[in-house]
């Protein structure tokens, strides 16, 4: 005979669940087969009620090695109900089990969320989350306010090498060439030594303007450093070559505001660097909406994707990795004044840690004409301008005598007179 | 000495006025000679002034017919500073949660005593007071997952 806990007992089969081996369940003899195993005995039963079938589905059995059994199946034999049971191991080796050190690939109770978990089958669909920050406001203008940086071959005062650097708002640079170019009087060469046609055939001022770009900054951006080694905060000239540009209207006029750049004298209000304009920018991170619940792997490729736009830059994807536990992007454009050369780095939260590194340049480049010359020509086009220069003294002088001849007509019988003065058409080169 | 009014008539009966221009009807001019002789005078400082502004001219043009343009810089595109700097996010959704079934990655050595619910080992191995097949049985639930619960 065996002593036998019976229970009505719900747990897993791959469980690790026990039953009050003590005192639960009913405690009930059975009696064994002569031959037996204790992973797989079977036991009879003579049951209070033999036409009951017995409902009990597990089992405790002290004198097989305090074993835990399921109970597979009631057989009824001759007026005895008959068990067969099955070891239970892991409720019979519970507390060695809960000792044991495993690798756990896989717990309910100790989630690592920033793994993987490939268990699941995504959804075919996607939701979008965008945030956007006008250019207008990155660098507070848009492409209106934006300013111009004109280099100019000068004999003075000059940034690199012979190259000086103006920084000048849209208007003003329509002012200014519109000024320069409309009459060469700016340059106070006299008439009388050189006519002013020949002048504008002669010099063209844009010659000495060796770059114009359009920058998306303020040109109030280029703030004065008091030096005494220049003008002021507002340049009153702009050199070109061997002559000086004035600005007459100046300070306060809204008109010829224009600043000189150089690396000592401007800087800019960001950066505090004096040949660059800093900008910076914000995103918060959007995370997965299933991320709060199901893990912040979520966050990451190929569940969620960051799309970084910013032209003229390019487009970005971010990578996932960098941003999983990032509450906020930080872009940082960095940008040299002179030509435009702009660096944008990307770092997460308030980390110095650049996540992107690109560069580009922003500026745009304005169309800058010059005259050029082709001196071989030249003997020709003399030639040509001669030819009509003989061609126009003709005709002066037929109007001329044809006058002449006309007050005396009458006492001289009509004087006509034919041909060219001097009688001859010179030709050949000059 | 010469008289003065025949010396131009001279010349205009040569055919020739102050000038060396052939002058045709010359004897008619024999009348009123001097009045002609300022207006040759006048006309030959026009002719000069004329000669001189239409070289001052001719330079200027001759010059212009040999320049050319030549454009620095290019006609650039505002068109990347319209475009609003952007931060799109995508997400994809997985399907319902079932990691009572499943767990969690969990990647951790530790032991199982300290868990709860579904726990799946890898490679476990165990001993225990019992059989090589309970031995193998337990390795082989732990590997394959199990529920902890007391």
């Amino acid at each position: 005979m065996v002593n036998v806990r019976l229970y009505n007992f719900d747990k897993r089969k791959n469980s690790t669940k026990r039953p009050d081996t003590a005192s639960g369940g009913d405690l009930v003899q059975g009696e064994v087969k002569s031959d037996f195993t204790p992973l797989a005995p079977v036991i009879t039963f003579n049951m209070p009620d033999p036409t009951a079938v017995p409902t009990y589905n597990y089992a405790y059995i002290a004198e097989f090695g305090s074993r835990c059994y399921f109970i597979t199946d009631w057989v009824f034999v001759a007026g005895l109900w008959r068990a067969t049971m099955a070891v239970d191991v892991l409720a019979t080796y519970q507390s060695t089990i809960f000792a044991s050190q495993q690798y756990v690939a896989r717990s309910k109770r100790l989630p690592n969320h920033d793994i993987i978990d490939g268990s699941y089958d995504t959804l075919a669909g996607a939701s979008f989350n965008t945030q956007e920050l006008s250019q207008s406001a990155l660098w507070g203008a848009d492409y209106g306010q934006g300013c111009f940086i004109m280099s100019t071959i000068s004999y003075s005062g000059a940034n690199v090498g012979a190259v000086t650097y103006y920084a000048m708002s849209w208007l003003c640079a329509q002012k200014f060439f519109q000024d320069l170019l409309s009459s060469p009087n700016w340059m106070n060469i006299s008439a009388s030594e050189i006519s002013e046609d020949l002048q504008k055939a002669l010099i063209n001022p844009l010659q000495y303007v060796v770059s114009c770009i359009w920058i998306p900054a303020r040109w109030e951006t280029f703030i004065y450093y008091n030096s005494p080694m220049f003008d002021g905060d507002l340049a009153k000239n702009i050199k070109l070559g061997w002559w000086s540009f004035d600005l007459p209207t100046g300070e306060g006029t809204g008109e010829y505001t224009v600043r000189r750049l150089h690396n000592p004298t401007f800087y800019s209000q960001e950066g505090g660097t004096p040949d660059r304009i800093s900008a910076n920018f914000t995103f918060t991170i959007q995370k997965h909406p299933q991320a709060a619940t199901r893990g912040a792997w979520l966050n990451m490729a190929p569940n969620s994707k960051y799309t970084l736009t910013f032209l003229p830059f390019g487009v970005f994807d971010l990578d996932t990795t960098d941003i999983k536990n990032a509450t906020f992007i930080r872009g940082v454009v960095t940008m040299h004044a002179y030509t435009g050369d702009a660096t944008l780095q990307l770092f997460v939260d308030n980390s110095n840690n650049a996540i992107l590194t690109v560069t580009t340049n922003l500026a745009i480049p304005v169309p800058v004409g010059q005259i050029a010359m082709n001196l071989g020509n030249l003997d020709n086009a003399l030639l040509a301008g001669a030819a009509a220069g003989v061609s126009e003294v003709a005709s002066m002088y037929s109007a001329h005598a044809s006058a002449a001849a006309s007050q005396t007509s009458g006492r001289m019988g009509g004087t006509t007179v034919s041909g060219s003065h001097g009688g001859s058409h010179k030709s050949g080169k000059f | 000495m010469p008289n003065e009014s025949i010396f131009p008539t001279r010349r205009a009966a040569l055919g020739l006025d102050s000038q060396g221009l052939t002058v045709f009807g010359g004897e008619d001019a024999l009348v009123n000679v001097e009045p002609l002789q300022e207006k040759a005078r006048a006309a030959l400082g026009d002719i000069v002034g004329g000669v001189l502004q239409v070289a001052n001219k001719a330079l200027p043009a001759a010059l212009a017919a040999c320049a050319s343009v030549q454009f620095r810089g290019t006609q650039g595109s505002f068109m990347a500073f319209v475009t609003p700097i952007r931060l799109t996010a995508r997400f994809i959704s997985i399907s319902d949660d079932r990691s009572d079934f499943i767990g969690y990655p969990c990647e951790r050595v530790i032991a199982l005593g300290q868990l709860a619910g579904f726990t799946l080992c890898e490679n476990a191995t165990i001993s225990i007071s019992g059989t090589v097949i309970e031995e193998e049985a337990i390795e082989d639930l732990l590997n394959k997952g199990v529920f902890i619960e007391t």
